[in-house]
């Protein structure tokens, strides 16, 4: 069902905790073997500095990182595991890095083709018509959907939010955790990652066959 | 006294990646039962402050670019794993994401392997191998790309024994 409306699915690692941004270079990651040498040599650097590092390595991976929040996406679905296999990397070697928060989160940008389709899919998630009398055609612009309760410090939310393209939405689905150890860093993208795409693509599908069937 | 634990990263990899390897191929025969049972059955299918989300700000911009950014669509993507290596090519065992009940065997030439990837390639390398389409500027072109693990490759043997262990969880299920 999704592969009708997919246009670009991402997959990001996002890491809340306390960074040295200046640590986190392209030639690092290279001379720790994270990453391929010629990589390293092309990235394209906007900014390192004491507060906030951020390069591009190729066009699959968007780093970012600073005093508090490091972040890794990709775009390329070829590149979803190379992604975890870095984070797992670069987290195995700094290994006294303070964390406190772990989110896993799988993007998918649905273009829905039509007006038709647009409306159809905000007045399903929202009855708009209750709406009617104080605000003319209203529509739905940012829905965000979370779990009322974090169990086993793992919560999920999801949003959606209008993509760049018109007729054109972005559904993003944060599994967060909170992390007490690195080791747990480790341990959820080792274990949760496969679990996690699975899940993400079925809560699609099901969003959509639930509006559109 | 205190005791000071230190984890071996390399080997926990490792681990991890025969618990993979067995978790696929099941969790893989279980989905396969599961939908053969859907389908006989008709079964209906039904703000923190530190939160770690994702900032889209950097995928809207690929997106408003999407007809010169090169992406690729209607991926297979296989886990592989090096058995052989030869002068010119190399034979690997092959895990299907979407379908990882069985492995299948496959030979590449090195020319597949990018020059930043061939110090990787050995008996017991981890690769990941995915074909698509390629969309850029309006062409539509047919990919293939390999990737090779930079960390927990694994012995063929030690491969071989966890598919068997596989097998035989999977010979053992029994289904209601």
């Amino acid at each position: 069902m999704m592969e009708k409306y997919l246009q670009i699915e991402a997959r990001s690692v996002v890491l809340i905790g306390n960074f040295n941004p200046l640590i986190f270079q392209p030639a690092w990651f290279s001379q720790k073997e994270l990453i391929q040498e010629e990589e390293a040599r092309s990235a394209v650097i906007e900014i390192i500095h004491p507060e906030i590092t951020k390069f591009n390595i190729g066009d699959w991976l968007n780093f970012e990182v600073t005093v508090n929040r490091c972040s890794f996406t990709t775009a390329k679905e070829p590149y979803f595991e190379p992604i975890k296999d870095l984070v797992f990397g670069i987290f195995s070697i700094l290994r006294e890095t303070p964390i406190s928060a772990l989110g896993i989160n799988n993007t998918f940008n649905l273009l829905l083709h039509n007006y038709e389709n647009n409306y159809k899919f905000g007045s399903t998630l929202t009855p708009l018509d209750i709406w009617d009398q104080k605000i003319k055609k209203p529509r739905l612009l940012r829905l965000e959907i979370i779990e009322e309760e974090r169990i086993d410090n793992f919560r999920r939310s999801i949003s959606i939010t209008p993509s760049n393209q018109k007729m054109g939405i972005s559904i993003n689905i944060n599994n967060d955790y909170k992390i007490k150890k690195i080791e747990s860093v480790l341990d959820i993208l080792s274990s949760k990652w496969d679990e996690h795409s699975t899940e993400a693509r079925n809560i699609v599908n099901d969003l959509l066959r639930k509006i559109f069937n | 006294m205190e005791t000071n634990i230190r984890l071996d990263y390399d080997k926990i990899s490792k681990i991890n990646d025969l618990g993979n390897i067995v978790n696929q191929y099941i969790s893989g025969v279980i989905k396969e039962r599961n939908i053969s049972i859907e389908k006989n059955n008709s079964i209906d299918i039904i703000t923190d402050d530190n939160k770690a989300e994702f900032d889209l700000t950097w995928l809207q911009k690929i997106d408003s670019k999407k007809d010169v950014y090169e992406y690729m669509s209607n991926i297979q993507s296989w886990t592989g794993y090096v058995s052989d290596i030869e002068e010119d090519n190399f034979t690997a065992k092959l895990i299907d994401k979407k379908d990882p009940t069985t492995y299948e065997i496959a030979t590449f030439s090195k020319e597949d392997v990018s020059d930043g990837d061939l110090n990787l390639l050995k008996p017991g390398a981890v690769f990941y191998w995915s074909i698509g389409y390629a969309t850029n500027k309006g062409q539509r072109i047919k990919q293939s790309l390999i990737r090779f693990r930079r960390s927990g490759n694994i012995s063929v043997q030690v491969f071989d024994q966890a598919m068997d262990r596989a097998e035989e969880l999977n010979q053992n299920l029994t289904w209601d």
